[in-house]
């Protein structure tokens, strides 16, 4: 199932922000972690994701910093901010409530008996 | 494995350039490890990335966000920009100044401070472009303002008017970088 790109770009923020909420993780980890956990639906292209990553450390809700791979390459690791936690709460508030929308508007119309 | 995307990597600033490769070798890895060829897994791996100098770019310069945000330029990046658009302002601000210029005077002030403001512009452009662009372009520049100060017959004319006006050359360079701090350059000039 293609997903709009709007959609991709208007959920790429609270995704990586829940994502590190689980702890420190890289770049290529995270888009393999969005597709196994939507099976597959959302297939990120690799290169969106480092502009987002590096907008997240410039507003200051993920930090970074550098450490090696397991083959002893350079790797860059994200992890939340001590004042991220403010924004991913309003990020779920507001999922929660067009998830909410949504699910109201796409109720099975009445039928007309 | 780790010349693998050296060619694509060229140019970009050694940050970015790391943070990319890694990537671009685990996913080389990963398709490798699916049982593709070498050339095969280098070829879906950069299609899987999707244009690579154009994230570069996003990356490293300041571009518009729809809220007003900012993307980070480097801080050495910044301040050779602002003192080069503040170097160019003085020169431009000396005109209004001089008494009785005569016409190489105004020549190679508008040459020289409209050159070193384009020259401050096309440095953040000139960022993502990869390092031989910057280096063309600084040689350039250096050429043109040699030349002009040569036309004004005197080979000196350009460091006086760095030494002279080093208060406005500060404050055109604070406004600069405060300025390029707030606003996109890119999308308005380039």
């Amino acid at each position: 199932m293609k997903i709009s790109k709007d959609l991709v770009a208007a959920s790429a923020t609270p995704i990586i922000l829940g994502l590190l909420r689980g702890g420190e993780s890289y770049g290529y980890a995270i888009i393999q972690k969005v597709r196994e956990l939507s099976n597959d639906e959302v297939v990120w292209t690799d290169g969106m994701l480092y502009p987002i990553l590096h907008r997240l450390e410039e507003q200051g809700l993920i930090v970074a910093r550098w450490g090696e791979s397991e083959t002893g390459r350079k790797r860059k690791y994200y992890q939340l901010s001590p004042s991220a936690d403010v924004a991913l709460r309003e990020e779920r508030r507001q999922w929660e409530t067009i998830q909410f929308l949504m699910a109201r508007i796409f109720e099975p119309l009445p039928s007309n008996a | 494995m780790k010349t693998r995307f050296e060619g694509e990597l060229a140019g970009l600033p050694p940050e970015v350039a790391a943070e990319l490769e890694d990537h671009l070798l685990s996913r080389l890895e990963g398709h490798l490890a699916a049982g593709c060829d070498e050339a095969e897994a280098r070829r879906r791996t950069l299609e899987d990335f999707g244009d690579l100098r154009d994230v570069a770019g996003q990356m490293t310069v300041m571009t518009l966000d729809p809220v007003w945000g900012r993307r980070r330029v480097p801080r050495t990046v910044r301040w050779l920009v602002g003192v080069w658009a503040g170097f160019g302002l003085a020169c431009l601000g000396r005109l209004c100044t001089h008494v009785e210029p005569t016409y190489v005077t105004i020549s190679s002030c508008l040459v020289v401070g409209l050159t070193s403001c384009a020259m401050a512009l096309g440095l953040l452009r000139l960022r993502e472009m990869g390092r031989r662009w910057m280096v063309g372009y600084l040689a350039g520049v250096a050429v043109v303002m040699g030349l002009s100060a040569f036309a004004a017959g005197q080979g000196g004319v350009v460091l006086p008017f760095a030494v002279g006006w080093f208060p406005v050359l500060f404050l055109g360079a604070a406004v600069s970088v405060w300025v390029l701090n707030l606003r996109s350059v890119r999308e308005s000039f380039l």
